[in-house]
């Protein structure tokens, strides 16, 4: 079962455990703060990629699908010693060990101009029933 | 009087008191022009959106005295003026007659992390 309301949250957290991240600034995605302008440090960005499900069965109210969630690893041009590529690995494996995503897609990295930093996408996809949180009104 | 002279003149009437600094080494105060580049497109003023938060598009044009070369300043210099940080973008050195007459440049508002 996807727990659809904390699955970022899960992969926050088991990002950050890791030791790797301790410089590394690991947060939700579209966070309404300010990036500023000389980032010394990489950043990973955590977010909601694609959700997809339909009914399990026949008149069941229960839905089943893919749910995919990016990880966005931003390394500042200025930084000359960290590695995106290096740190969506790290990123993988923390996410891979413990959350065991159905499956893992690595985009090339590319020059982000607004950013400017380079920009490494990850995205983990993960299949099973889904679990929309809410009151489950089926008794009424 | 000599046109870089000139310009140095009118830069006082016109400009804003700013300094330079490039690691530990601070400039002198002087006279430049900073203008905000909204004039040439409306929309930089505006911070947009980004995956890692917003980020803002303040960008200067900066017009300088001949006796302060910008271009021999590291890509870490920057410009203080009024409390304000700004990074060079770019840095052109401005000739006539085989003399330069002015420094020009583009600038970035330096936006610091909130909990800086």
């Amino acid at each position: 079962m996807i727990d659809c309301e904390s699955l970022i949250n899960d992969v926050l957290l088991c990002i950050k455990k890791s030791s790797f991240f301790g410089g590394i600034e690991v947060f939700e995605a579209y966070r309404r703060s300010v990036k500023p302008t000389l980032m010394k440090n990489a950043a990973v960005a955590v977010g909601l990629f694609e959700m997809s499900g339909e009914a399990i069965a026949l008149g069941e109210n229960s839905k089943a699908g893919e749910l995919k969630i990016f990880a966005d690893v931003f390394v500042p041009f200025i930084n000359k010693q960290l590695e995106g590529i290096e740190i969506a690995r790290a990123v993988c494996s923390a996410v891979a060990n413990s959350l065991k995503p159905s499956g893992i897609a690595l985009q090339a990295p590319y020059a982000d101009g607004k950013t400017e930093c380079m920009v490494t996408r990850l995205v983990f996809s993960f299949n099973d029933e889904f679990d929309l949180g809410g009151v489950d009104d089926e008794g009424i | 009087m000599n046109r870089e002279y000139k310009i140095k003149k009118s830069l006082k009437k016109v400009g804003r008191e700013i300094l330079l600094a490039d690691g530990e080494w601070t400039s002198a105060p002087f006279w430049a022009v900073l203008r905000h580049g909204y004039k040439k497109d409306r929309t930089n003023f505006e911070a947009e959106l980004t995956e890692i938060g917003f980020v803002s598009k303040d960008y200067f044009m900066y017009i300088g005295p001949f006796d302060h070369d910008i271009t021999a300043l590291s890509d870490n210099a920057i410009v203080l003026c009024d409390g304000v940080r700004y990074v060079f973008r770019k840095k052109e050195r401005v000739v006539f007659g085989g003399k330069t007459i002015f420094y020009f440049a583009i600038l970035k508002k330096v936006q610091e992390a909130e909990n800086d």
